[in-house]
């Protein structure tokens, strides 16, 4: 565990820059729309815009930096180290999936505070047609935890389209890109081909979860979950083959 | 220097298997695999605290269009023999208050006659609702908006326009012209006889044609969704998209389906 640790606070120290430098740009842009609205310059739709605006650029931000954080290894050459340290791949993948996640998870809730800061008279607005202030923050955490496994999944592909690329010798980016669209596609017929074996499984009631019947009554959203298993399985699977390509035959000259 | 020559074999053996995958299985597989997440809203109309009734009747003379605009109610609409127009309408609300300030307005503009709730001060929608019952003269066009509700057209002779949203439509004999347009809905259409254009989204339709001289000309896609048909059109699955195209007879009336993420059965007695 410690070494897990000391791995996954490596990863953010590297990090820590530009995750400083987003969260300013996202404060900053937010304080002046929010000044912008205050003097009357611009109307307050703007304040949708300024909060939309870093949860667009979020996931984006999310592909581009579990690139980056293995890209680092091979330009510093630090990959070399990585590589003696008597640990494990899978422990290396899972601490900079990890790190990622952490990152993701500062991110936004500087984007939420900065919500509340800049713009609270809207969001008091926003709650009067909402159920409540306990609905609000409980089907936030849902969301939040829903998108930690959409995005745990999207980190995984690329950390794989890495590693592949990294074992061949040239036109590394080409096959980096089209790694990342096979394996897509590979646990995408994964999770039809396996669906019949789940279809057992009962359906998730999400309006029940979600207390949709509170927003709006007579809402009902059900969630089959028998597709997605196999898809599930696939992308772990996936995480482990990525471990043991790098652990075992990735090119460090590469 | 192995490890590299195992790397893209297998590569080129995925993109081979993904290439076949699209070129020959994908749709087969992606028309077998169930929807994640079945979103309903119970279409139910609310009970409403109080209720008021307006009626409207009105001579056709030189009207030849109508509209009605409905929410959480239901909408029935019926042919008649007779030159008159009969729009009777029930206003429902939470609270007397509320009441006192709706009515439905009845606006002639030309030769189209509308039908419409106002009054309604920003107040959720759960809060107050409308329902129509209208007789119409034979062969007039009648167009009608209905969210959170239910549509009833019963023995329609004439050109019909439905726009549902989160809606039941139902309609039992058509002599004419029905342009459809649905959003999370269910559209039930029996008896039709003439051309029929339908856009769904998020819909489950059926569609039931009585034979007619001239006969049909179907042109239906279905995009992320099931066609079911019994006209013995043949179908072709282009990567999520499920077409069917040809004619009955003649061909003479045109049957044009377009639906996305939804079920949509074609029947031809």
């Amino acid at each position: 565990m410690k070494s897990f640790l000391r791995l996954l606070r490596k990863d953010l120290e590297a990090s820590r820059w530009p995750m400083g430098f987003l969260s300013a740009i996202t404060l900053g842009i937010m304080l002046l729309v929010s000044l912008k609205i205050a003097t009357g310059g611009w109307p307050t739709q703007a304040a949708v815009a300024a909060v939309t605006f870093p949860l667009v650029f979020l996931p984006l931000w999310v592909l581009w930096q579990s690139f980056q954080t293995l890209r680092t290894e091979w330009r510093e050459d630090t990959v070399y180290t990585l590589l003696v340290l008597p640990e494990p791949g899978w422990k290396i993948m899972l601490a900079k999936l990890s790190a990622i996640l952490l990152e993701y998870t500062v991110l936004l809730v500087v984007t939420v505070v900065g919500m509340l800061i800049f713009f609270f008279p809207m969001v008091q607005e926003a709650m009067l047609v909402l159920p409540g202030a306990g609905w609000v923050v409980r089907n936030g955490i849902l969301l939040y935890v829903f998108s930690l496994f959409m995005i745990a999944s999207t980190i995984i592909f690329v950390q794989l389209a890495f590693v592949v690329s990294k074992m061949v010798g040239r036109l590394q980016g080409l096959v980096a890109l089209w790694t990342l669209l096979l394996s897509g596609w590979l646990v995408d017929r994964l999770g039809i081909l396996l669906e019949p074996l789940f279809g057992w499984i009962p359906t998730i009631p999400v309006h029940a979860l979600f207390r949709l019947n509170e927003l709006k009554q007579g809402m009902v959203a059900d969630w089959n979950i028998a597709p997605e298993i196999g898809t599930w399985l696939g992308t772990l699977a996936l995480l482990v083959l990525t471990s043991y390509l790098f652990e075992h035959y990735v090119e460090v000259n590469g | 220097m192995r490890i590299r020559r195992i790397t893209l074999a297998v590569l080129f053996l995925l993109t081979v298997l993904m290439i076949a995958d699209v070129r020959y299985l994908g749709t087969d597989l992606s028309t077998n695999r169930q929807s994640s997440i079945n979103f309903n809203v119970d279409r139910k109309a609310p009970d409403f605290a109080v209720e008021k009734q307006q009626t409207f009747v009105q001579p056709q003379n030189g009207l030849t269009a109508l509209v009605v605009k409905g929410q959480l109610g239901t909408i029935e609409l019926t042919s008649t023999t007779e030159n008159t127009i009969k729009v009777s309408a029930t206003i429902g609300a939470e609270n007397q208050e509320v009441l006192d300030r709706l009515e439905v307005k009845e606006t002639v503009s030309g030769s189209e006659v509308r039908y419409e709730l106002t009054g309604q001060n920003g107040e959720g929608m759960a809060e107050s609702g409308v329902s129509f019952v209208v007789e119409i003269p034979a062969g007039m066009e009648a167009s009608i908006e209905q969210n959170f509700g239910s549509i009833k057209v019963d023995s329609f002779v004439g050109f019909l326009s439905l726009d549902s949203n989160f809606s039941d439509v139902d309609v039992r004999g058509l002599e004419g012209t029905a342009t459809i347009q649905s959003n999370f809905s269910d559209v039930d259409l029996r008896q039709i006889a003439g051309p029929i254009t339908l856009q769904d989204s998020f819909s489950t339709s059926t569609v039931e044609l009585l034979p007619i001289d001239g006969g049909y000309d179907f042109d239906l896609e279905v995009n992320n969704g099931t066609l079911k048909q019994n006209v013995g059109l043949k179908v072709n699955r282009v990567e999520k998209r499920t077409l069917a195209q040809g004619p009955t007879g003649e061909g003479v009336h045109p049957v044009v389906i377009r639906s996305s993420f939804g079920t949509v059965t074609v029947k031809l007695d």
